[in-house]
């Protein structure tokens, strides 16, 4: 059992109880003291006024054999006086001592305390051959005649008994005390702490969760209401456990239920989502063809617009064939020379062709390229429709411009968002048409900007314009997956963004993908 | 006081005689009643009361402590104490030197079992005459202390005034007492008085006390050593035996406990045993002074 607290208790107790006794003693030895040295002075004045009495006669006539026999009598019968020295105020000073007397003159020390009332002092006297003595001087007044001084020197061994046996019996108190007081220390230290130390205990037994204890006691005081109110809390506490044990066993059992309950609708909705994904992957599928399709009749008509000039030259030169057949300008060299003419148009032609092709074959791994390019190669693809529209494209690039990625993947990116300025330049039939492109390096990243100056996109749909299926075209005319293919493309297959908002006159795209810092060779 | 004390002894010896007699004898039982006479003549009036008030207390403590019963007369009167004890009123009579002076002719005969109170190791004292050295020479007559009711002292002083001196104390000597021998020395010292008689053993005492007195006292004469401060005897009809037990517990008195303590009290070393013949030098002094007091007195007509 842990009994800091009796111990501490114990500690306090005694030791203020032992201080007390301590106090006491000293003020009570210091009164006791002073009470020997009254005693001392009582009992010295009674012996000098017994001399005195018994003197009196013999003093007033002078008979200073009586006194002197006087004297030597009570220093006889009373072995604590060493001396006795009678000091008139005429005639001799007799000094008598237990083993003989004489007359001699008065020391000046004895002298000095020569006054008209009653003096004592303690000291070593040589009449008491170096003895300490308690010396007592008593004037020897009779009926006014002052006669003259009475020197009486005590033992203090009397004092030293007397110190001695109230040291003794002051010892002898102060170890009952000590013994009471550590007995009552003990008992009122127990009597205190125990039904504490013995909650305290059980609080920890209970803290621990063992509840199968009870503190006993009988105390009546505010202890034992609180020993009682404890034992009450213990029982509130157990019968709470029970009903907690059986809450927590129905809720286990409801949380099994429960949780089978979950695990099955668990099972249905993984096969929900699986079919949702499934569902997913077929609608981007679909996306992606859709675009794809969309790409091709973008293609198409970029290669409509390719093919149109050297048609028309095709044509002339079919007709200047035949022109020169009617006018028998038909030779050999006219006909050669139409003839690579006419090839030279038609390998333009399929040249055409093979870039559109190598234009939308899609990348298989990540690879460095020159912003540049990208952004030359997309101009290509839409430049003889530009040059129809008369739009007029402004470049504005960094040189260096190199990032990690799918070039092809980001000319289609520029393509959709250039295809998009120049249907909104012709819907809105703006003049002049402007597109400005910007490439520069910002920190990290290679930032391109695309703007027109076609009037912008309204702000109750920017935040839409990404959305699959989302256009603001006629119907017919867009799909409305151009944006929402890019957005994939910068942000899935590049780690980039891609904003839009509206410049000073026009739409603004601006991309951002990570530079590459080794170069792009 | 001190001469109280030698006197209570001689009083006290039978008691404590009579007290220890069981103690030697077995628990014999002695019905008769110890009639002790004391005679005061000679003892000074202030000591009297004491004398009386230890006695009593030592009669308590004697009946308390042995079924032999003690009672005790004193005598104002030496001569009545005598005839009292003649009468074999009192079985014992005691009392100091002056009782031994008067009446030696009809106690001797009547007594047995003698003893004297000793003050020292002797049996006797000796006393001397005292003079101041300062005093004035062209006197008629010279101051002189006696202790109080010493008849050894007054004995002195006439013997040695008659022998010395041709002339009866009166003539010379204006003649005061003191309490106490020791009163009497240190009164002369102070120059109370001229002259001084006291006992060797108080003499020799004040020298202890003050080797100085013999600068201002110087002793002039001295007695025979033949004097004593008091004596006892008991019947000589008593019963042989109870005397037998009565001298043995006499002879265990001084190592008894209260013995012992009595005698401390008291200051004298004990009570000795004497011969008869014991009080011959005393009564030879007392006799040549009664001698030179009467051939003065038939000069002097």
């Amino acid at each position: 059992m842990n009994r800091r607290l009796f111990f501490k208790t114990f500690v306090a107790m005694f030791g203020l109880s032992f201080a007390t006794l301590l106090i006491f003693s000293y003020f009570f030895n210091r009164q006791q003291e002073r009470m020997i040295i009254q005693v001392m002075e009582a009992q010295a004045r009674t012996v000098a006024q017994s001399i005195a009495l018994l003197g009196s006669d013999a003093m007033v006539t002078n008979d200073q054999g009586v006194i002197l026999e006087n004297n030597l009598n009570i220093l006889k019968k009373s072995p604590n006086i060493r001396y006795i020295v009678i000091d008139p105020r005429r005639g001799d000073t007799i000094v008598s001592t237990p083993n003989g007397w004489r007359i001699e003159p008065l020391l000046p020390r004895f002298k000095a305390m020569e006054k008209p009332h009653s003096l004592y002092a303690i000291f070593k006297s040589f009449l008491s051959g170096g003895e300490e003595v308690f010396h007592y001087v008593y004037p020897l007044d009779f009926n006014g005649f002052e006669w003259g001084w009475l020197h009486l020197g005590f033992s203090t061994e009397q004092i030293k008994t007397m110190r001695h046996l109230i040291y003794r019996q002051g010892l002898m108190i102060a170890g009952f005390i000590l013994l009471m007081t550590l007995l009552g220390s003990y008992i009122f230290s127990r009597w205190l702490t125990i039904p504490i130390i013995q909650l305290n205990n059980a609080a920890k037994s209970a803290a621990s969760g063992k509840l199968d204890i009870m503190v006993q006691t009988r105390r009546k005081d505010e202890i034992g209401e609180l020993v009682e109110s404890f034992n009450r809390m213990i029982q509130n506490l157990r019968d709470n456990q029970t009903q907690l044990r059986t809450a927590n066993r129905m809720l286990e059992e409801k949380v099994q239920q429960r949780t089978r309950e979950l695990e099955q609708l668990n099972t249905q909705l993984e096969e929900k989502v699986k079919k949702e994904v499934a569902k997913s992957r077929e609608k981007d599928q679909m996306l992606i063809q859709q675009s794809r399709l969309a790409s091709m009749g973008e293609m198409i008509g970029n290669i409509a617009h390719q093919w149109r000039q050297p048609l028309n030259a095709l044509g002339l030169v079919l007709q200047n064939i035949q022109m020169a057949h009617e006018h028998g300008r038909l030779d050999e060299e006219y006909l050669r020379k139409a003839t690579d003419k006419g090839m030279k148009l038609i390998d333009s032609m399929s040249h055409t062709i093979d870039d559109f092709r190598n234009f939308f074959k899609p990348n298989k791994s990540k690879e460095r390229f020159d912003i540049a390019q990208s952004i030359d190669s997309a101009l290509e693809m839409v430049e003889s429709s530009f040059k129809n529209h008369d739009i007029n494209v402004n470049l504005q690039l960094e040189p260096e411009l190199c990032a990690l990625g799918f070039p092809s993947e980001f000319s289609q990116v520029l393509l959709n968002i250039l295809t998009n300025a120049k249907d909104a330049l012709l819907e809105r039939n703006v003049n002049p048409k402007e597109i400005w492109i910007h490439a520069f390096r910002q920190n990290t990243d290679i930032v391109v900007t695309i703007e027109d100056n076609g009037g912008g996109i309204d702000t109750s749909v920017v935040e839409k314009i990404f959305d699959p299926y989302f256009t603001t075209k006629e119907e017919g005319k867009g799909t409305g997956l151009g944006l929402y293919m890019s957005k994939m493309i910068i942000e899935r297959s590049m780690n980039g963004t891609i904003v839009a908002d509206n410049g000073s006159s026009g739409a603004r795209f601006t991309t951002r993908i990570p530079a590459e810092t080794k170069g792009c060779t | 006081m001190k001469r109280v004390f030698v006197l209570l002894l001689t009083l006290i010896v039978p008691l404590l005689r009579a007290e220890t007699l069981h103690n030697h004898n077995g628990p014999t039982r002695y019905p008769k009643i110890i009639h002790i006479g004391y005679v005061l003549e000679g003892v000074p009036q202030y000591q009297i009361a004491d004398l009386k008030i230890a006695f009593e207390n030592l009669l308590k403590r004697y009946a308390a402590s042995d079924d032999l019963k003690a009672d005790i007369h004193y005598y104002d009167y030496s001569k009545e104490a005598v005839k009292d004890f003649m009468e074999k009123k009192i079985d014992t009579i005691s009392g100091p030197s002056l009782l031994w002076a008067k009446h030696h002719k009809q106690i001797l005969p009547r007594g047995s079992l003698f003893y004297i109170a000793k003050k020292c190791d002797a049996l006797y004292e000796r006393y001397l005459l005292l003079r101041n050295k300062g005093m004035k020479t062209d006197k008629r007559r010279y101051s002189l202390l006696l202790p109080y009711g010493d008849f050894n002292a007054m004995l002195f002083v006439k013997h040695d005034t008659l022998s010395r001196l041709h002339t009866i104390p009166d003539n010379y000597y204006r003649i005061g007492k003191s309490k106490k021998a020791s009163i009497a020395i240190y009164q002369t010292f102070f120059n109370k008085a001229d002259y001084a008689v006291v006992p060797e053993s108080a003499w020799q005492i004040a020298l202890e006390m003050n080797p100085d007195i013999a600068n201002r006292l110087t002793v002039v004469s001295r007695s025979p050593k033949v004097l004593f401060y008091g004596a006892g005897c008991y019947a000589n009809d008593l019963d042989p035996k109870l005397l037998e037990r009565i001298r043995r517990s006499h002879a265990a008195l001084e190592k008894s406990i209260m013995g012992q303590q009595l005698l401390a009290i008291i200051q004298i070393k004990g009570n000795a045993e004497v011969d008869i013949d014991a009080f011959t030098p005393f009564l030879d002094y007392v006799n040549e002074t009664e001698r030179l007091e009467a051939e003065w007195e038939s000069e002097a007509r």
